[in-house]
């Protein structure tokens, strides 16, 4: 579904990416982890089309990825650090907007359904300004996942939600999956994300530092190679 | 395009009407200039006249940089999503362009009538044309300040980088409305039409030009 060679990224003399491969076949959950400006964040507005690699190859779905491929915005869902969402507006007007945006047929539907999903069915008339983070979070999860996207970039996404929260939005990343569907993942959350990916990578000043299918490494091997990456001991 | 145009605009106008955070601010500081002007110039003096074109389309250029300046601000946290979203960005530019035209209009309909009054200063006797100079005026400012909007909105000196790229670029678009306005105030209000001319030609620059750079604005 997605492939990226030798990914670079420069800006200035600040070399952020230095060469990263990465691969997401269907089924695939590939948890990304690293210190702060390791390059997940980075990595992850490439690979969700936001910016061009200074060099490298990417490639989605059998064809080159062009960042004003419009059809190609259509089959990837992005969840970034801020959730996003308008607060004047109501969770549900925020779904129908994207909705429009994506030229979703049953639009309200659509976005009712999703609300039902993400536990904010009761709240859906009421601005989202009156939201609690996690509430918006959940949004934003409901938003990135309504037209259906066939890879999901995540970018902490566990930031702001309670346990529950948590648990509902592990959930939907395996749904997604078993369904065929690939997902990415930037996190700090190390037991959280170690026991939902397949698959483990660790980024160290631009570079893949350490990386194993999860059924291939121990949680102890993954916790020495982040303790070594973030140069602390493993938390 | 014209679709997600709409459901951008759709979406600005409903925030506009519920939160008031750009009309309530500009309007306000609008009528501030206006009641300024009463207390700095004497408006009982003859002389005021001549200045009343300049001083009323100082005041609403004055009070719509706060409103333009804020069309991209609103998105804040927003912007990367709609950046995201499967949508041309001239969608966007088209709807900024609309929602800011519509911004000047309702901020130069209340403007108007209080510089009218505060300044002593009755409307022209061809209204019609003077009504055609402002709609034409505030078109090509508004077209002028979203582009100038979508570039500063990517820094982080916004505030500031707007006014000192706005006002050099639109000051020959200042000169025309306010030629043309002092033109139906003088003997002669047939001159307006050569300046009204120009001013359209001012309109279409700043639309076309900016709607052919956007995708490159939104990217700086």
């Amino acid at each position: 579904m997605l492939e990226g060679r030798q990914l670079r990224l420069s800006i200035g003399s600040r070399a952020i990416l230095r060469g990263i491969d990465v691969s997401l076949a269907p089924g695939d959950c590939l948890g990304l982890y690293g210190a702060n400006g390791a390059g997940k964040s980075t990595l992850l507005s490439i690979l969700s089309l936001q910016r061009e690699p200074s060099s490298g190859r990417l490639r989605m779905f059998g064809e080159p990825a062009r960042i004003d491929d419009l059809a190609l915005r259509r089959r990837l869902g992005y969840l970034g650090h801020e959730p996003g969402v308008f607060l004047g507006l109501t969770g549900h007007e925020n779904l129908v907007f994207y909705g429009r945006l994506y030229r979703l047929d049953r639009v309200h539907q659509r976005a009712e359904e999703a609300l039902v999903r993400v536990g904010l069915s009761p709240f859906r008339h009421e601005a989202v300004r009156s939201y609690s983070a996690g509430m918006r979070q959940r949004l934003a999860l409901a938003r990135a996942t309504l037209h259906r996207p066939e890879i999901l970039l995540l970018d902490e996404p566990h930031q702001s939600l309670d346990p529950a929260g948590a648990d509902l939005l592990d959930d939907e990343i395996r749904e997604h999956c078993a369904r065929g569907g690939a997902v990415i993942f930037a996190s700090h959350e190390v037991d959280r994300g170690y026991r939902l990916a397949t698959r483990l990578m660790v980024l160290r000043r631009g570079r893949v530092e350490w990386q194993a299918e999860q059924g291939a490494a121990g949680e102890d091997e993954f916790r020495h190679a982040l303790g070594v990456a973030l140069g602390v001991g493993a938390r | 395009m014209i679709r997600s145009a709409g459901w951008i605009l759709w979406k600005d106008i409903t925030l506009e009407l519920r939160g008031r955070e750009l009309l309530l601010p500009a309007g306000v500081f609008g009528l501030v200039i206006a009641m300024l002007y009463g207390f700095a110039f004497d408006p009982s003096k003859s002389g005021l006249h001549g200045m009343f074109p300049g001083l009323l389309w100082l005041g609403i250029f004055f009070a719509s940089f706060l409103a333009v300046g804020r069309a991209f601000s609103i998105e804040a946290d927003s912007a990367q999503q709609l950046l995201l979203a499967p949508i041309d960005r001239g969608a966007l530019f088209v709807a900024k362009l609309a929602l800011n035209v519509l911004l000047t209009l309702v901020l130069a309909a209340v403007m108007t009538p209080a510089f009218t009054v505060l300044l002593q200063t009755a409307l022209p006797a061809e209204v019609g044309t003077f009504l055609v100079i402002e709609a034409l005026g505030l078109v090509g400012f508004a077209a002028a300040g979203t582009a100038m909007g979508a570039l500063a909105a990517q820094t982080r000196l916004r505030e500031l980088l707007l006014p000192v790229l706005l006002l050099p670029f639109t000051s020959p678009l200042l000169l025309g409305v306010v030629s043309a306005t002092s033109a139906l105030y003088g003997p002669t209000p047939a001159a307006a039409s050569s300046w009204i001319g120009l001013i359209a030609i001012f309109d279409v620059i700043f639309i076309v030009v900016p709607a052919l750079l956007f995708e490159f604005l939104t990217e700086v």
